[in-house]
C-alpha cells in the first residue's frame, strides 16, 4: 500500500520536474545569467581608459561608488520621486476605487475611461506633459495666467524643485488608475454584510472606512505599493523624455545615471557595479515589503 | 418596555418589484415572531426594513412610541444576526463581540466584563483570541449570537441564523436559541423558510407570500387552521393533500364517495378539500367513511411510511402517513379520517371556508 503510493508520488515528482524544466531553463537564461554577468563585470575595470579591455580590479568599482556624490544624489532623487508619487497615487487611487465601487449608471464606461492614462505609452504621454509644462507655449502656464494666479510664465522644467514636481505630477496622472483598479478588486471582495453589521453595531461610514475597509483592503494596498515601488524606482522613460535628468541633474534618477555611465561614458565595469548596488537596494526594499505583506495576510486571514 | 410595531409598511424597488406590501405587525416584549415564507416572499426585506438597512417606501417602523423611519441603523438599539454571520474577519472573537460597545464608547472595564459574561454564557470563552476563519460553523454562529446579546438591545433580529449549520447541529442550536431568547424577554423577529424552526421557536408566526402576510397566529393555529390554501400547503410536512372537488348539493365528490360539506359554507359548485397525510389512517370494520384506492408509491421514513394512493374511479391522489407496522393490500385498501380534521378552501380566492361549529353530519358511502 505505502509502496504503491510512493511510486505514484515519485512518478508525479518526476513528471512535475520534466514539465517545469523549460520554464526553469528560460528563467536561468533571462534572469540568472544577466544578473550573474553583471556581478562578474562589476569586478573589472572596462572603460575608455583601458581601451575597453576588461582588467580585473576587485572591489575598486565599489569603493568608487562610496565616494561618488552624483550616484548618491541620483539615489536621493529617485527616493523622493518614488515616495512622493507612490503616496499620492495611493491616496488618489483609493478615492477613485471607492467611487468606482459604488453602483451608478455608466460605471462600466467610467471604469474603462479611468484606465486609459495607464494604457498610454509612457514616452508619448511624457512628450505631452513636457509640452503642457513648456514655459513659453504650455497649457499649464496659460491656464494659470487666465485664472489670474500668475502674471509671468513659470519655468516648470527649468527649476530643480518644479521639474521634480512636474515629473511626479505626470507619473501620478499615469499610474493612479492602475492602483485604483487593484484596490477596486480588493474593495469588491469585501462582503456588504460586514458594512451592514458594522452600521447596526453603531458605526458611522467614516468609522467603517477605518475599521473595515482599510484593514481588509490592506493586502491589495501592499501589493500595489510593491509593484509601484519597483516601477517607480527604475523610472527611466518619463524622465528621459520630459527633463533628460535636468536641470543640472536635479531630476536625474539612478536609471538615467546608469544609462549615461554605460552608454555615454562607456564605463562598463563601473556601470555594472552601479547596477549591482541598485539591485541589492531594491531587493532589500522588496524583502521588507514582503515581510509586511505576510504580516497583513496573517491579520486578515478569514472569510473574504 | 418596548413594543415593535410595523404600520402599513411598504417597500417598492421598481414599479413591479414590491417585496413588501402593506404589512402590519406588532411584537411585544418577550414575544418571538417568526417571518416564515418561501424565498422571495419579502421576509428578509421586511427584516432589513426593521433594522433600518432599507428605507420604507411608505408606512412606519415604531419602537415604543418612537417613529424609527429617520433613525439610523446604529441608533435603533437593535441587534441583528446575519445569515452569513458577518463576523469581521480581521478581528478576534473578543474584538468582534466588543465592536458595538467600543463604538458606543462604553468604558473598557465594562466592555471586558460584558464580553466575558456573554462568552461564558455561550461557551466560547476559549475561542476569544481566535480569528473567525479558525472557527467551525457552529462556533461562528455562537459568536454572531454573542455579538447581538452583548449589546442588550431593545429588539433582536435574526436572519436565517441556522441555515448554514448541518442538520444535527441545527436541532441542538434551535433548543439553545429558544432558551436563550426566553431569558431575554425582548421582542425577537426571526426570519426563516424552515417551518420546523418557525413552529418550535415562535410564540407567533407570520406566514408571508408576495410581500403580504397570509396569516398571523400562534404556531398551533397555523397548523390546525391555515387561513388559506398557500398556508395549508406551505406548513406541514409531508404536504397537506389539497384536492379540488366537484360538489353536488351538500356533498363533495371524492372518487366514488360523497363527502358531506360542512354546514355554513353554502353549496358551492366546486371546493378545495384539504387533509393532512397524518390525519389519514387505514379504515377498520366499524368506520363509516371508507375511501377505496390503490397504492402506487411507498416511501418509508422508518418512523412511519408515506403511502401515495390513487382514489378508486378517479385520478385523485391522497398521501397518507401510516405507522410502519400496519399492513395493507397494495391493490386495494380503504382509508378513513375524522371529518373535523378536513379543511375547506374557496376555489376562487383560496381562503379558508369557516365552518360553523355545529357537528358535521357523519360521512356515508354511496
Amino acid at each position: 500500500m505505502t509502496q504503491a503510493s510512493d511510486t505514484i508520488r515519485q512518478r508525479q515528482i518526476r513528471q512535475g520536474l520534466i514539465m517545469v524544466a523549460p520554464a526553469i531553463a528560460i528563467l536561468l537564461l533571462v534572469f540568472a545569467y544577466p544578473i550573474g554577468r553583471a556581478f562578474w563585470l562589476s569586478l573589472f575595470t572596462q572603460n575608455l581608459g583601458t581601451q575597453l579591455e576588461a582588467t580585473f580590479s576587485g572591489l575598486s568599482n565599489y569603493q568608487r561608488i562610496v565616494g561618488d556624490g552624483r550616484f548618491w544624489l541620483t539615489l536621493w532623487n529617485t527616493t523622493v520621486f518614488t515616495s512622493l508619487s507612490i503616496v499620492t497615487e495611493l491616496i488618489i487611487g483609493m478615492s477613485f476605487a471607492l467611487i468606482l465601487d459604488q453602483a451608478f449608471r455608466g460605471r462600466g464606461l467610467v471604469r474603462t475611461a479611468a484606465l486609459l492614462p495607464w494604457a498610454l505609452p509612457t514616452a508619448v504621454m511624457g512628450l505631452a506633459w513636457a509640452w503642457i509644462f513648456n514655459d513659453q507655449f504650455g497649457i499649464a502656464n496659460d491656464l494659470l495666467t487666465r485664472l489670474g494666479l500668475i502674471s509671468t510664465n513659470i519655468t516648470w522644467l527649468g527649476d530643480p524643485t518644479r521639474a521634480m514636481l512636474a515629473l511626479i505630477f505626470a507619473d501620478v496622472w499615469k499610474t493612479t488608475p492602475f492602483i485604483a483598479i487593484l484596490l477596486l478588486a480588493g474593495l469588491q471582495s469585501i462582503s456588504g454584510d460586514l458594512y451592514e453589521a458594522h452600521a447596526i453595531d453603531g458605526a458611522s461610514p467614516w468609522q467603517s472606512f477605518w475599521q473595515i475597509t482599510l484593514p481588509l483592503v490592506a493586502p491589495q494596498m501592499v501589493i500595489a505599493l510593491l509593484f509601484r515601488f519597483a516601477q517607480a524606482f527604475g523610472i527611466f522613460d518619463l524622465v528621459q523624455v520630459m527633463t533628460g535628468g535636468g536641470p543640472a541633474g536635479a531630476t536625474e534618477t539612478v536609471s538615467i545615471y546608469i544609462y549615461a555611465t554605460v552608454r555615454r561614458y562607456l564605463d562598463f565595469g563601473y556601470g555594472a557595479a552601479l547596477v549591482v548596488v541598485t539591485f541589492l537596494l531594491l531587493i532589500l526594499a522588496v524583502a521588507i515589503a514582503a515581510y509586511f505583506l505576510s504580516r497583513t495576510r496573517l491579520n486578515v486571514t478569514g472569510e473574504r | 418596555m418596548s413594543t415593535l410595531q410595523l404600520k402599513s409598511l411598504r417597500k417598492q424597488f421598481a414599479p413591479d418589484v414590491i417585496p413588501v406590501k402593506d404589512v402590519n405587525l406588532t411584537v411585544e416584549d418577550g414575544e418571538f415572531l417568526t417571518l416564515l415564507g418561501p424565498s422571495g416572499c419579502g421576509k428578509s426585506t421586511l427584516l432589513r426594513l426593521i433594522a433600518g438597512l432599507e428605507q420604507p417606501t411608505a408606512g412606519e417602523v415604531r419602537l415604543g412610541d418612537q417613529n424609527l423611519n429617520r433613525v439610523a441603523p446604529g441608533d435603533r438599539n437593535m441587534a441583528m444576526v446575519f445569515q452569513s454571520y458577518a463576523l469581521y474577519p480581521h478581528m478576534t472573537v473578543a474584538e468582534n463581540i466588543a465592536t458595538a460597545l467600543k463604538l458606543r464608547d462604553v468604558p473598557k472595564a465594562e466592555i471586558q466584563q460584558r464580553v466575558g459574561s456573554v462568552s461564558e454564557k455561550l461557551a466560547i470563552t476559549h475561542l476569544r483570541d481566535r480569528k473567525p476563519s479558525k472557527l467551525s460553523g457552529g462556533q461562528r454562529q455562537r459568536v454572531a449570537l454573542a455579538r447581538a446579546l452583548v449589546r442588550e438591545p431593545a429588539v433582536f433580529l435574526l436572519d436565517e441564523p441556522l441555515s448554514n449549520l448541518d442538520a444535527l447541529l441545527r436541532e441542538q442550536v434551535r433548543e439553545d436559541l429558544k432558551q436563550l431568547f426566553e431569558e431575554q424577554q425582548k421582542p425577537v423577529v426571526y426570519v426563516t423558510h424552515d417551518q420546523t424552526e418557525a413552529m418550535t421557536l415562535s410564540s407567533k408566526v407570520a406566514v408571508l407570500l408576495d410581500g403580504v402576510v397570509q396569516q398571523l397566529a400562534e404556531p398551533s393555529l397555523i397548523y390546525t387552521q391555515p387561513a388559506n390554501r398557500f398556508v395549508a400547503s406551505f406548513v406541514g410536512s409531508p404536504q397537506m393533500n389539497l384536492l379540488t372537488l366537484k360538489c353536488e348539493g351538500d356533498r363533495a365528490q371524492l372518487g366514488p364517495v360523497g363527502l358531506p360539506l360542512p354546514t355554513g359554507i353554502g353549496s358551492p359548485s366546486t371546493v378545495i378539500f384539504g387533509l393532512r397525510p397524518e390525519a389519514i389512517r387505514l379504515a377498520q370494520a366499524g368506520d363509516s367513511l371508507k375511501i377505496p384506492g390503490q397504492v402506487f408509491l411507498v416511501e418509508n421514513f422508518g418512523r412511519e411510511q408515506l403511502l401515495s394512493v390513487r382514489v378508486e374511479n378517479s385520478d385523485l391522489k391522497l398521501r397518507a402517513l401510516i405507522p410502519p407496522d400496519q399492513h395493507w393490500e397494495r391493490d386495494r385498501l380503504e382509508l378513513t379520517w375524522t371529518p373535523e380534521q378536513s379543511h375547506w378552501f374557496d376555489p376562487q380566492n383560496e381562503q379558508r371556508l369557516e365552518t360553523s361549529s355545529a357537528a358535521q353530519p357523519a360521512h356515508s358511502s354511496l
